[in-house]
Order: C-alpha cells, then sequence, then structure tokens
C-alpha cells in the first residue's frame, strides 16, 4: 500500500515539475469546494478526480431547452468535465505553508456556431452531430466540438497563520495553460473553453476554522472567502473576477469515517471581450451549491 | 492517508444570459502525509 502511494506520489511530482506543466490552464468548469483541511506532516499531497457533465441549459434562473433562446455566435450542446486536480501542501513553520495546484483538465465540447460567427478565425464545417444541427437548421450552419486533456494553470498560494483558527493567503495563477487549442478541423476554441487562460492571476483568500473536542475526534467547523482578479490575456480578453465564500463542517462518526458537508456560494462577474471579438454575454453569474461527503482515514 | 468522496449539486443559479450548467458535480480524491525530513 505504502508503495502504490509513494509511487502516485512521486508520479504527481514529477508532473509538477515536468516541463509539460508549460502548457497548463484553468478551465469552464471545477468543483467549486474547499478541500483545505488541516495536515499534521510538513508535506500533504492531494490528487482528486471530479466529473461535471454541463449539460442543461439555464438562463438567469430559468431553466431552457435548446433552441430557447439563442446566441448570437453559438447554441450550446455539453461540456463534459473529467479533471484531476493535484495539490501539494507544505508547511515552512507553523505560522508559514504554500500550496501548489495543478488541474489536469479532460474536456469535451459541442455547440452550433450561429450563420456566419467566426471566433476570430473560424472556418465553419459539419460534424457528426446531424441530429442536433438538424434541430437548428433556421439558425444554425454548422456544429463543432473539442477534446482534449491538457494540464491548466498552476497557482502557487502562499498562506499566514494568524492563530490556529485563522488564515490568510494570497496566491499567483500562473499562465501555464495551453490557450490555442484547436480541434480536428482547425478551429480555435473560445477561450473559456481551452486548457489555460493565458492570463496572471492574482486569489487572495481567508479561511476561519475551529475545532470542538468530542470522542473519539474533534470536530470542527469552517468558513473561507476568496477573491480573484484576473489580468487581460490573449488579444485583451480578460476573465471576470470570481468571488468565492464557503462554509460547512467535519462531522466523525466513529474513528475512521467522517461526514462532510459545505455550503459554497460564487459570483463571477462577465469577462471582457477585448479586440476577440468574442460574446461574452453569455459568461458570470451567481451560483449556491450544496455538498456533502464521506470521508475515512487508512493507515498508510 | 484519508479517501474522500463528494456530492455536490446547485440549488440557486442565476447565470447571465443562457448558459451550460450541471445538476450535480461529483469528486473522489485522497490525501496523503509524509514526513520528509
Amino acid at each position: 500500500m505504502d508503495r502504490c502511494i509513494l509511487w502516485l506520489a512521486l508520479v504527481s511530482l514529477s508532473a509538477l515539475s515536468s516541463p509539460a506543466t508549460v502548457q497548463a490552464g484553468y478551465g469552464t468548469a471545477t468543483c467549486p469546494l474547499d478541500l483545505s483541511t488541516v495536515h499534521q506532516h510538513p508535506l500533504r499531497l492531494q490528487i482528486a478526480f471530479e466529473h461535471i457533465a454541463q449539460d442543461r441549459l439555464r438562463a438567469g434562473t430559468d431553466q431552457v431547452t435548446f433552441g430557447q433562446i439563442t446566441r448570437a455566435d453559438h447554441d450550446e450542446i455539453e461540456t463534459i468535465n473529467r479533471n484531476m486536480l493535484l495539490r501539494l501542501d507544505y508547511n515552512f513553520t507553523k505560522r508559514f505553508s504554500t500550496t501548489l495546484s495543478l488541474p489536469i483538465v479532460q474536456r469535451r465540447h459541442a455547440h452550433i456556431a450561429a450563420a456566419g460567427h467566426d471566433h476570430g478565425e473560424h472556418k465553419h464545417l459539419t460534424t457528426e452531430l446531424r441530429k442536433v444541427t438538424a434541430l437548428s437548421q433556421v439558425h444554425h450552419d454548422d456544429a463543432q466540438r473539442w477534446e482534449f486533456t491538457r494540464p491548466g494553470d498552476l497557482t502557487l498560494w502562499f498562506h499566514y497563520t494568524r492563530s490556529p483558527s485563522l488564515t490568510a493567503s494570497i496566491g499567483i495563477g500562473v499562465p501555464t495553460g495551453q490557450i490555442d487549442f484547436r480541434n480536428g478541423a482547425g478551429i480555435l476554441a473560445e477561450p473559456a473553453l481551452q486548457p489555460g487562460r493565458g492570463t496572471w492571476g492574482l486569489p487572495l483568500e481567508s479561511s476561519y476554522e475551529r475545532e470542538f473536542q468530542r470522542s473519539p475526534q474533534p470536530s470542527r467547523l469552517f468558513a473561507s472567502t476568496s477573491y480573484r482578479v484576473n489580468s487581460s490575456g490573449n488579444r485583451d480578453y480578460r476573465f471576470g473576477d470570481a468571488w468565492l465564500l464557503h462554509a460547512g463542517g467535519h462531522y466523525p462518526i466513529d474513528e475512521r469515517f467522517d461526514l462532510l458537508g459545505q455550503f459554497v456560494s460564487t459570483w463571477a462577474d462577465r469577462d471582457e471581450a477585448g479586440s476577440t471579438g468574442e460574446y461574452t454575454d453569455a459568461t458570470g453569474g451567481t451560483r449556491l451549491y450544496s455538498a456533502q461527503a464521506c470521508a475515512t482515514g487508512c493507515a498508510g | 492517508m484519508a479517501l474522500y468522496s463528494y456530492y455536490q449539486y446547485p440549488i440557486y443559479e442565476d447565470l447571465n444570459q443562457v448558459q451550460l450548467t450541471a445538476d450535480r458535480n461529483l469528486l473522489f480524491g485522497f490525501d496523503y502525509e509524509l514526513d520528509l525530513f
């Protein structure tokens, strides 16, 4: 068991340090969860896999069907995200620590482009998505899809713990992700679909947590909030600022199992198109999530 | 070492114009701590 874990750790560490991470990025969707917990040893490796199937449409607070509301650039069909999240935490001292995080983004996206719309340099080609295309012949002239697995943007965090329960963090989002991915037909993916943002980011975070002693393990409540400012990127495209608020807790059932839960509120501003010619009216919004989890500790 | 799995779902969404969204997010992960020195 130990050998297996150490092998995974070495693979992850090599992924973090290899030249491939220079091609890294962020993406359309990740689970907005606070996975940071207190760790007893100086070094901790976190590996998480997430599945997000964005296959329904919403306008404002209402669910809509395909074609009910048309966009000027394209009508969305689906985006399927299967990401691997790598995170390395290291405590220099009790007060100072750092975190390096990198998503490996696997994304499949399909949309139907509006007639005449050009994401800067598109050539319009018909794909095999004929079924959906048939539904939209009045408004559109073709369907397009992209599929890739690429490293995302690297984020480096620095944490300062003022007291055992209060931590302030500042990060640097490094534009290491690819921003010029094209599908097999040579069509450039829109900025929000690319593995990377192509911009530097400045995330700030503060968190508070409190432990309650109880048998057999302490329970824990926490709250954290973060705000990320993005700089302008390729052709002055700028991703909207984003604000997150987490509140949740861990409750031990017995010596090995914990119940975890958290509420997450996210707000994202509209993107700014710069000189890209992209339509950014369908970006940004407010979301509130609930999340439940089960965790178990295993002897390594 | 700890293993965990999250099931996350939106309880409120107010999105600009029309956007794709998911009715659930799934996450499975593990933490591994070690002493280097």
